[in-house]
């Protein structure tokens, strides 16, 4: 992969798996003349290959992306670059999401529906070291939620990991969850791995241990 | 209901997030004729986008309810599928189609959607080439899209819009619908066996 170089400018990395919202990103932030955008990609594997291959300064990263999601590039991106400004864009609002976000070192989130005015100002925003959130967003609950130490587990998982979940703790079979959710029982058998790395169990009475645990 | 209306809205706000930041920089673009097409392409893109999306949750309701009527005419499968992958390159898609006849009894215009959708749905992952193969298999007409990079998970395949309504029709088909990490497979009763 090519990465644009300028030892001036604040060097930008996007990544979105909306090309089309992508490269109207990249034409927003090409307006800035203290912005330089070196790559605008549309997966985690693609972010990370541009973070290993020099300093980014600044990332805007959406909430989900295909095979992961913008908390865990948020994380690798502040672990190799911990000066890296970073902004969570998406669709999604979602307080939990958001604060998920802020927990893994986000310093801001903007809404995709926003202004493209505001999406510039929130750029700003972190970029002077002051958190932004949309106007839209909970402030207060998203504080809460992010300082909170004892967060539950279960919000690692997707909606979809979470119903699996709920399914396999009250017993059911994969053939069973895979008639209830109109699903191929290889998928189930995904969604369980994906449920099991995630909470650190390795059979299903460990999910069942842990549901007790959890009062779930 | 509840997970697909989360799902249909979500599908929703990506193209209407593009069409809202586009329209922003339409705006700023001045007299800038590049930026500006640029821009209304962009746009119109996603308005498309947007209008097949609303049709697809329309006819997954009214599949859901039992008004979705089919016709149940022999069709050539590998005919449909040669102008779906026509049009998909007018539109800008890297498709290509490998193709053996194949005949069931269906609705030319719902198996033309189902393909389309097959396709959109795997296209969505990447700009790698996008592959619909016709097949015979046994009893079935098998029409099966993929590319050689997807990384998507199933769930993410699975979820979408597009998924859902090709599943939809290839079910009220008499067939069945399954994916993979980098598949979707639809498999139709051949004609001969209906």
């Amino acid at each position: 992969m090519v990465v644009e170089t300028s030892p001036q400018r604040d060097r930008v990395l996007i990544v979105d798996d909306h090309p089309v919202f992508r490269d109207g990103l990249r034409r927003l932030l090409e307006r800035d003349t203290d912005l330089e955008v070196v790559a605008a990609v549309g997966s985690a594997g693609e972010a990370l290959e541009v973070v290993r291959s020099g300093v980014i300064d600044l990332a805007i990263i959406d909430l989900v992306l295909p095979a992961s999601d913008g908390v865990g590039v948020t994380l690798r991106i502040k672990c190799v670059w911990p000066n890296c400004k970073v902004l969570g864009l998406s669709v999604h609002d979602d307080p939990v999401r958001v604060a998920a976000m802020l927990r893994a070192g986000a310093d801001g989130f903007a809404v995709k529906t926003q202004p493209a005015a505001d999406i510039l100002a929130a750029i700003r925003s972190i970029r002077t070291a002051v958190r932004y959130l949309s106007p839209g967003i909970d402030a207060d609950q998203v504080t809460r939620l992010a300082a909170a130490e004892d967060v539950s587990p279960l919000e690692r998982l997707t909606s979809r990991e979470r119903e699996v979940y709920d399914m396999l703790v009250a017993g059911d079979s994969n053939d069973q969850i895979a008639t209830k959710l109109e699903i191929s029982r290889r998928t189930v058998e995904t969604h369980r791995q994906h449920v099991m790395r995630k909470l650190g169990v390795t059979s299903v009475a460990g999910l069942v241990r842990l549901a007790f645990k959890l009062g779930t | 209901m509840s997970e697909f209306l989360d799902r249909a809205l979500h599908d929703l706000l990506g193209p209407l997030s593009s069409i809202l930041l586009w329209d922003d920089l339409l705006r700023v673009s001045g007299e800038d004729t590049v930026r500006r097409r640029e821009a209304i392409t962009a746009i119109h893109g996603s308005v498309r986008l947007m209008a097949r999306q609303i049709h697809d949750m329309l006819d997954l309701v009214r599949a859901k309810d039992g008004r979705l009527l089919l016709a149940s005419e022999p069709l050539s499968v590998e005919a449909v599928a040669q102008a779906v992958v026509t049009e998909a390159r007018e539109r800008g898609l890297a498709v290509e189609a490998r193709v053996r006849p194949g005949q069931i009894l269906g609705d030319a215009p719902r198996i033309r959607q189902m393909i389309d959708r097959m396709v959109h749905a795997v296209a969505a992952a990447s700009t790698a080439l996008v592959v619909v193969t016709v097949a015979i298999e046994a009893h079935h007409v098998v029409v099966d899209v993929r590319q050689d990079f997807v990384t998507a998970p199933d769930e993410t395949l699975e979820a979408t819009i597009e998924s859902q309504m090709a599943a939809e029709i290839a079910h009220l088909h008499g067939g069945s619908f399954a994916l993979d990490r980098r598949a979707l497979r639809a498999q139709l009763p051949r004609l001969d066996d209906a």
